[in-house]
């Protein structure tokens, strides 16, 4: 037991499935056999049951956003956090103001459809300063199941941002021809 | 006595089948240097199974106990193949209590050693959040799905209209990403 390293050491695609169970169970008792008698393997499991961990930390502690689905908004509501939640539809402009929630959930609702390769187009325009920032794309997901493109921001994120004017476009591909859904705007308060 | 802090035994580098030797013969130093060993890899394999840190800590404690117990008794078979012996506790162990609601704990033993296990120190918040951020949304969506809302690959996939390969694909590539950013491999990616 002098030398850490592992002679055959375990694919880490195998170790994030383990810790997910979802490895066949065969393969998952071979790698417990072999994970209870290598410490370097061992030592690479915990580094990936620590990330796991540190992303629940974040999300927990209002650190984190993105594209989400309605069971993770289900899971925040479940665990206690606050959230500020705004449906937005095509050419209405819904006006936001930031409170002391820990998150914002921002859910645009379209006949979305199959649609793929999804991206949402995001103009900022500071009222304040009546400047525009370039427009920044970002690849997305929809929800199928609640049929809309969720997103989740730490309210501290939505407390940071001036008088303002969100517009968003959201495009993607249906049956090989491009579509485009919008613009779903938000007037955003400090 | 405190049994989560953490002291170094004198004498380490045994090799299993030494450790599990020495134990027999009453050795100290070999019952610590056992704990510290085993409790990390018995702590992983409870999560894994029991999908919680106070069930996986309990578990723990028991398959050390009984472990240690039978080394004292010299009633381990093969010594060399220790780790397949505290392996196969475990998983009666962790059968039992899917089985009972209760088990009636015995301290006295494992009162005289310290180990540590608490669980490892966690990542730094700020560091992984930037890392987080780095990702692609895709990855990012992926990951907050299923580390914080524990979902399923397959409800994943079924959420965000993909197959499951491609859900296991990009949880691998991201929690790798997130590992290798905040500079927890020792090593390169395998």
């Amino acid at each position: 037991m002098s030398d850490n390293r592992c002679r055959a050491p375990r694919r880490d695609a195998d170790l994030i499935d383990y810790l997910r169970g979802e490895l066949p169970a065969e393969a998952e008792h071979v790698l417990e056999e072999h994970l209870f008698d290598c410490p370097a393997c061992t030592e690479q499991l915990a580094r990936f049951e620590r990330i796991g961990a540190g992303i629940r930390d974040l999300v927990a502690g209002a650190m984190a956003g993105g594209v989400v689905n309605h069971q993770f908004v289900e899971r925040l509501r479940q665990s206690g956090l606050s959230i500020r939640e705004y449906r937005l539809t095509p050419g209405v402009t819904v006006s936001c103001q930031a409170g002391p929630e820990d998150y914002v959930l921002v859910r645009m609702a379209a006949e979305f459809g199959s649609l793929a390769d999804v991206n949402v187009e995001v103009e900022f325009h500071d009222l304040e300063r009546n400047a525009k920032a370039p427009v920044m794309r970002r690849q997305a997901e929809i929800d199928r199941a609640a049929g809309e493109l969720m997103l989740v921001f730490p309210g501290t994120v939505v407390r940071s941002y001036p008088r303002s004017l969100w517009t968003m476009q959201v495009h993607g591909r249906m049956e090989d021809r491009v579509q485009r859904f919008g613009p779903f705007i938000m007037d955003h308060t400090p | 006595m405190d049994r989560f802090a953490a002291r170094q035994p004198a004498e380490d580098g045994w090799e299993d089948g030494a450790l599990a030797r020495a134990i027999s013969g009453g050795a100290r130093a070999a019952e610590a240097e056992f704990c510290r060993r085993f409790a990390p890899r018995i702590r992983l394999y409870g999560l894994r199974h029991l999908r919680s840190e106070d069930a996986a800590q309990d578990l723990t404690h028991d398959v050390l106990l009984r472990s240690l117990a039978k080394l004292r008794a010299g009633e381990v078979r093969e010594p060399e193949r220790i780790a397949s012996f505290v392996l196969g506790v475990a998983r009666m162990l962790v059968h039992e209590r899917r089985r009972r609601r209760e088990d009636q704990l015995n301290e006295e033993h494992l009162a005289r050693f310290e180990y540590t296990l608490r669980p490892p120190d966690p990542l730094a918040a700020d560091r992984l959040r930037q890392c987080l951020d780095q990702l692609a949304e895709r990855e990012r969506a992926i990951l907050l799905l299923t580390y914080y809302a524990d979902q399923s690959t397959e409800n994943i996939a079924a959420s965000l209209g993909l197959k499951s390969g491609t859900v296991r694909v990009i949880r691998h590539r991201g929690v790798i990403a997130l590992r290798d950013c905040v500079g927890a491999a020792p090593e390169a990616s395998r």
